[in-house]
């Protein structure tokens, strides 16, 4: 955060965001160095945090302008039957969309940002910065601009589904190969540990929660039926 | 190797910006459409037309007639029952149908030397308004498969027993106002809402009323002078939970039953039981009614 306000005293607002806007296209272009400079200048968390707000709202309104647009299509289809009711409860649904998926977004970035630490930290005995790596991984998270590029098309034209589907897959390779990226440089690791830690680690996790989740879901179908089936 | 990188971030804010400008102007610019969903036998829109019949004392209906037996059937649309000052009127019907729509099968008949009328309608859409006079005693049949049905008793109503039942689903709402004069009532709802109102300073005679609701919600508002009507309530939900939020009641409450009574249920005047089953839902008692179902003009 100090930085940030020097560059904001020293060069005003225009400063800050060119610098801001060079963080970016640098973590595009040579994330390396990117991230190495990000480590360096000290940027505040918030950067980081209001970044994923903005990619995840972005994309959480153009899908719930889309959602809207079904809605109202619907309203306006059944207006045979129900006249023309107003949206009411329905109209909120775009909203609560929005704020969910930010929602869940932030949970991710801490949750996976987590794992990411304690693997790294306590698994391959390294040392580093659990906040340090919040922020590296916020800016992990610009590939998804591509994502919302490709749900904008989509929104354009049905017929731009394999560009956007291009999109979807070219964002999420960038996305984890950028916080193996993250990992390496926020606690020195090699690049393969980094991306057992950023990638591996997470989908391990992530497949022990949903195999005890099934599990339950087996014994409590089971036990409807009288026991273990 | 700077300038791209700045050109790079501004590449991505305009993406950005691009995504902001498609959420806020796509429902303008790009709305969705989908066929208009249209039920050819509904005929909801369209030219409507009103069918009438009025049984009247001396008119069609002889002087020996003390009792009207309904039974009312309709597939989709509404029932509105309402009581009116008028001695001689056995029963009046107005049925708005599309033209498309087969009009209301009416039937009549005297039996039991005369004493009782039998009146029968069986319509397919529509809206259903139904008139009774205050001369004679009803007992009514009353059963819809999909829609509404409204029911007022006050000063003029006469009824012996009503069964209205929504076969599928739908709302039902019946209000009881001064001076209703009825022994029993069993609304049911498959699927849907039920609303009692009881706002009345007195009753000609007591009553009782049962209420069914498979899946929804049963909401009972109760405004009356304690000591001239005792309201009592005993209701039971499956699954869900009762709300009560009335002073003049008392007795036992649970989350899914209660047994009560208003203040002096037991030296009123007149009483008014109401039993109430729940399948799968919610029960309500306050004092007012907060919503309601939009009522339509008769």
């Amino acid at each position: 955060m100090e930085k940030i306000g020097d560059e904001m005293s020293e060069k005003g607002m225009s400063g800050y965001f060119s610098a801001f806007l060079s963080r970016i296209g640098g973590v595009f272009l040579a994330p390396d160095a990117a991230f190495k400079q990000i480590i360096a200048d000290k940027v505040g968390v918030w950067e980081p945090f209001l970044l994923i707000l903005l990619l995840v709202g972005i994309e959480g309104a153009v899908f719930a302008s889309f959602v809207y647009r079904v809605i109202l299509a619907i309203a306006e289809s059944l207006s045979y039957l129900t006249g023309n009711v107003p949206l009411g409860l329905l109209g909120a649904i775009p909203w609560i969309m929005v704020i969910l998926m930010a929602v869940v977004a932030l949970i991710f970035w801490i949750v996976v940002a987590g794992i990411a630490h304690i693997s790294a930290k306590y698994i391959f005995k390294s040392e580093g910065s659990f906040v340090q790596l919040l922020k590296l991984y916020g800016y992990s998270l610009t590939p998804y601009s591509l994502v919302i590029l490709g749900t904008v098309l989509l929104g354009i034209s049905w017929a731009t589904w394999p560009l956007s589907m291009f999109f979807n897959i070219v964002a999420t390779f960038w996305v984890v190969l950028l916080m193996a990226v993250a990992v390496k440089h926020n606690y020195n690791i090699d690049v393969g540990k980094a991306f057992i830690s950023s990638f591996i680690g997470p989908m391990v996790v992530w497949l022990i929660i949903v195999g005890v989740f099934w599990a339950w879901l087996w014994l409590i179908i089971s036990s409807f039926a009288g026991g273990f089936v | 190797m700077a300038m791209a990188r700045t050109i790079l971030g501004g590449a991505f804010v305009a993406i950005l910006f691009v995504g902001v400008v498609y959420a806020v102007v796509s429902p303008v610019l790009q709305p969705v459409s989908f066929p208009r969903f249209e039920v050819p036998w509904l005929g909801v829109e369209g030219e409507r037309v009103i069918d009438r019949y009025s049984l009247v004392k001396e008119t069609n209906v002889s002087d020996a007639v003390k009792f009207v037996d309904l039974n009312v059937t309709l597939n989709f649309g509404g029932i509105n029952l309402l009581f009116s000052n008028d001695p001689d009127l056995a029963c009046d019907v107005s049925f708005e149908r599309s033209v498309d729509v087969s009009e209301l099968e009416t039937s009549y008949d005297e039996l039991e030397g005369g004493q009782v009328l039998q009146v029968g309608a069986w319509g397919e859409a529509g809206r259903l308004n139904l008139t009774l006079g205050n001369g004679y005693l009803y007992n009514g049949t009353f059963a819809l498969r999909i829609g509404g049905v409204m029911m007022t008793l006050g000063r003029h109503a006469n009824v012996s027993r009503f069964v209205v039942s929504i076969k599928y689903f739908g709302g039902l709402f019946l209000e009881i106002n001064d001076d209703a004069s009825f022994e029993q009532i069993d609304l049911s709802v498959d699927i849907g809402g039920l609303q009692l109102v009881v706002d009345a300073e007195s009753l000609k005679g007591s009553g009782a009323i049962n209420v069914n609701v498979n899946v929804g919600g049963f909401s009972m508002s109760v405004d009356v002078n304690t000591s001239e009507i005792g309201v009592g309530l005993d209701a039971v939900v499956d699954v869900g939970g009762l709300t009560v939020n009335h002073e003049d009641f008392q007795g036992q409450l649970s989350q899914r039953m209660c047994s009560l009574k208003t203040v002096g249920y037991d030296g009123a005047t007149n009483k008014l039981d109401v039993k109430a089953t729940i399948g799968l839902g919610g029960g309500t008692l306050q004092k007012s009614l907060q919503y309601g179902f939009p009522r339509y003009g008769t």
